[in-house]
């Protein structure tokens, strides 16, 4: 059934280049840096060297002396407003924790003021003219010390708050609470024969986009604020700035051009509202861009979590009860606070089949850089620590892991207590998987990987190789909040325009919904020019996070495209005249019984000849479900007993992502993803002094992966149809990232014989455990 | 006396981690609508009523101003989600 819809097939399911390609790879003007506005100033920010402080005198005026300088901009300048960073949709689940600057400073690398200038070196040179007054206040940099009665309040501002009835308590550094539970767990601990109860700990991460976070924002003809910024949000851009700024929605329009990499960072509307204060305040274009160093420290990172996880398993494998608990790490602000630790749970614990489940997560503030959306969300996190325990459970009961999986995890036609308890879709409606690939991704990642020889091997000598393997799910989109929504119209020639508010960071998105559109148009690909996003010109959609452009963007493409086509039948009809139900459509041409037209035919007489009207639609959709795409990862690696270093030899992931509408883009979604991951498994670490200060924020000490590193990485897509999905698609860009980091610790443990519990594996971690295992 | 009727309140996710203490089981005058509901019994804010789910039988509440039936089964959520 899935091969025959397959098959049909013409335009998806086929590697079409992007869209974009050939700009981007001959050099044309595409992103922010490549737009330039005459008469530009450049912004630089001042950035606290405190980790908690009150700010209580500040005097901008030698800086305002300083020949070139424009503008200098405090606390006192802007309206207090507060806001979340969040770029989530209205109304946030984030707390309403940021203003656009302020009084008190929360860690280092927090904004104290910003100057605007001529050139960016004035504007450098200005800040360090700028007189700052602190009162140093105690710090907390440990989530544990945090939570704590008497521990340094970090937002004691009265503004503080969130929008929604949540639990948010910041008198006490929390900044969100989750808890479920399903069945008994005590009673499925008691039920069972073995029970493991560890600790893990995940560390920071950052996203590393090749583009830094940067924004120019100028003013148009009619005096409308125009913010053309790198973002993977436009419309939730648009809003927040009109709130931090008080200022009309209809006065501002957001543009994003091509973009160089989010990774979810760019979820965040962290510069814009900065941006557009400053522009306010000078009448002039301003530019701000980020540094790589800024970027570290006063960007966004990883959430790391302090994660308590016990199990309880019975003989034969079933597993009686999970019990996880969660202590997260958010920094100083809260961005995505209480969904990402909803995510450690919703998109883990429904993987297996269990009655008693309980998920209990606390986030709290500290003194250190402010975390938020990363790939994975959430579920990276935990899937470290699941993914180590069932490899260790799996030794304990004497099965091996890839069989143990296939026995327990969710299959089409079932469904997970855990996807109502957290809030995640209905409650009380059943969310049922209704498309699974995982047997199949287990069966071929572990025929590649040659499974059962190199498992089961006898490891002697100095380098120690071993292979490990973690099964994944995610999701698709975010059930009952998010839309998505295309334009769709016909031009003279019979090419198309597709108008989206769907933002493509550099994921290739724009030609996958282009391939959608084409598909059901019946028209190669080639005739349908992609125009995303300008939130002026573009329809509402809520922007590229949590997996949905594929499976929502899509099929809001595929459903405005079905309106157009149905459009374009009608002309076609009149013009044979034949009933439009008589009609068929192939390569962009009408058959009928009595003759054929092309679409440019169609096009022409719906212009110029008779009844003319313009062919167009819009359409919008909403998704009920979030169908997990499921993955299978292998790890093959080598670990040097004497240095402690642990090299990655092969790397394999088997994907079910549903359709792939384009496989060379979902091969490179996969890749891409692994990389990443495998980069923070092994090398990725933040170093701060016991002042909260990061010392490593450059990519000497702060290493990632880059081709010269890539170990042997192989995708291997495993096709499913889900129903629900654009001519069966699901998602596939997060899911990958998740595998390294169990993937790899269960490998090295094949290897040497030592479990690891916390990340990264860095060489002197791992020889510590070595030496402490008694290992020679 | 004057007529009343049964109702089970059950809150999920976000809501159930905030407001445990307001899972019950309520004995509310007749014609009680789920906006009352919401509002008098289970203390809501009138703002956020727009994001609050209701699932009876299965199936979403459209209409927060119609009477609730004697012996409704009601799950209460808010849909979250956000990366």
């Amino acid at each position: 059934m899935m091969d025959e819809k397959i098959k049909k097939f013409q335009e998806v399911n086929v590697s079409k280049i992007k869209v974009d390609g050939p700009a981007l790879v001959s050099g044309q003007p595409s992103f922010v840096a490549d737009f330039f506005v005459p008469n530009m100033l450049w912004a630089k920010v001042l950035w606290s060297p405190y980790a908690h402080a009150r700010i209580k005198n500040i005097d901008p005026r030698p800086a305002l002396k300083i020949p070139g300088v424009k503008a200098v901009l405090t606390y006192k300048d802007v309206p207090r407003i507060p806001f979340t960073t969040a770029g989530q949709g209205y109304p946030e689940p984030s707390p309403y924790d940021s203003f656009i600057l302020d009084n008190k400073v929360r860690f280092v690398g927090d904004r104290v003021a910003a100057v605007v200038a001529e050139t960016e070196e004035i504007a450098e040179e200005a800040l360090k003219y700028i007189k700052v007054d602190y009162e140093i206040l105690p710090a907390v940099f440990d989530p544990r010390e945090a939570i704590k009665p008497g521990a340094p309040i970090i937002h004691d501002e009265k503004e503080a708050t969130t929008a929604l009835p949540l639990k948010y308590e910041p008198q006490r550094n929390l900044c969100a609470h989750v808890d479920m539970q399903v069945g008994d767990i005590e009673k499925g601990l008691k039920d069972a024969d073995f029970v493991l109860e560890r600790e893990y700990d995940i560390h920071y991460g950052n996203h590393a986009m090749i583009e830094p976070h940067i924004t120019t924002v100028y003013f148009d003809s009619n005096g409308r604020m125009v913010i053309v910024t790198s973002t993977q949000v436009p419309f939730h851009v648009r809003r927040i700035v009109a709130r931090a700024l008080n200022i009309a929605v209809q006065n501002i329009r957001v543009i994003k051009p091509r973009i160089g990499g989010g990774f979810g960072g760019k979820q965040e509307v962290l510069i814009e509202p900065l941006v557009a204060a400053l522009a306010w305040k000078v009448r002039q274009p301003v530019c701000l861009k980020y540094s790589r160093a800024e970027e570290f420290v006063s960007g966004r990172c990883r959430h790391p979590q302090l994660i308590k996880l016990r199990t309880g398993v019975k003989k034969d494998g079933t597993i009686t009860a999970i019990d996880m608990k969660i202590l997260m790490n958010n920094g100083a602000y809260g961005a995505h606070a209480l969904t990402i630790i909803c995510n450690s749970g919703s998109k883990v614990l429904p993987l297996v089949h269990s009655e008693n489940i309980s998920f209990w997560g606390d986030t709290v503030y500290t003194n250190l850089p402010v975390c938020g959306a990363y790939r994975g969300y959430g579920a990276t996190e935990a899937y470290f620590a699941f993914g180590v325990q069932m490899d260790e459970m799996a030794e304990k009961i004497g099965i091996d892991i890839v069989e143990w999986y296939k026995k327990i995890h969710i299959r089409e036609g079932e469904t997970s207590p855990v996807f109502a308890a957290l809030g995640e879709g209905r409650a009380g409606v059943e969310q049922k998987i209704t498309s699974c690939g995982l047997d199949k991704c287990l069966e071929l990642g572990a025929k590649e990987i040659n499974w059962s020889e190199k498992r089961n091997q006898k490891k002697t000598g100095r380098f120690r190789r071993g292979v490990g393997m973690v099964a994944l799910m995610q999701g698709s989109a975010i059930p009952e909040i998010d839309m998505g929504s295309a334009t769709i119209k016909m031009n003279e020639d019979g090419s198309f325009n597709l108008l989206i508010g769907a933002t493509d960071l550099g994921t290739g998105s724009d030609t996958i919904l282009a391939q959608i559109a084409a598909e059901t148009l019946g028209v190669p690909t080639e005739k349908i020019i992609v125009t995303s996003s300008d939130t002026d010109l573009t329809p509402f959609d809520v922007g590229a996070y949590a997996s949905s452009t594929t499976y929502l963007s899509g099929q809001a493409v595929l459903k405005t495209a079905q309106k157009v086509k149905q459009q374009i039948l009608n002309v076609a009809a009149e013009m044979l005249n034949e009933p439009a139900e008589n009609l068929t459509i192939e390569n962009g041409i009408i058959y009928g019984k009595s003759g054929k037209v092309t679409y440019q035919e169609v096009a022409l007489f719906s212009l110029y000849e008779k009844n003319q009207f313009q062919i167009v639609a819009s359409d919008s959709h909403i998704v009920h479900k979030s169908p997990p795409p499921f993955s299978a990862h292998f790890a093959e690696v080598e670990v040097d007993i004497l240095t402690g270093k642990v090299k990655v030899i092969k790397y394999v992931a088997a994907v079910d992502c549903g359709t792939a509408i384009n496989p060379r883009l979902a091969e490179g979604q996969n890749e891409g993803a692994v990389l990443n991951g495998i980069s923070y498994a092994l090398t990725e670490r933040y170093i701060f002094n016991e002042r909260g200060k990061m010392l490593n924020p450059n990519f000497d000490y702060y290493k990632i992966f880059s081709t010269a590193d890539l170990p042997e990485i192989k995708t291997i897509l495993v096709p499913t149809y889900e129903p629900t999905g654009p001519y069966g698609a699901k998602s596939i860009s997060e899911v990958g990232i998740n595998g390294p980091c169990p993937a790899i610790a269960n490998a090295i443990y094949n290897a040497i014989g030592v479990r690891l519990y916390q990340t990264p594996f860095i060489p002197d971690k791992v020889l510590e455990a070595i030496k402490k295992a008694g290992i020679k | 006396m004057k007529p009343s009727i049964t109702v089970e309140c059950e809150l999920f996710g976000a809501l159930k981690s905030a407001f445990s203490g307001r899972n019950q089981k309520l004995r509310l005058p007749a014609k009680t609508t789920y906006q009352q509901l919401l509002t008098d019994h289970l203390h809501f804010s009138a703002q956020h009523l727009r994001y609050l789910v209701i699932i009876e039988n299965e199936t979403p509440v459209k209409n927060l101003h119609q009477p609730i039936p004697d012996g409704a089964k009601l799950k209460i959520l808010l849909p979250l989600g956000g990366g």
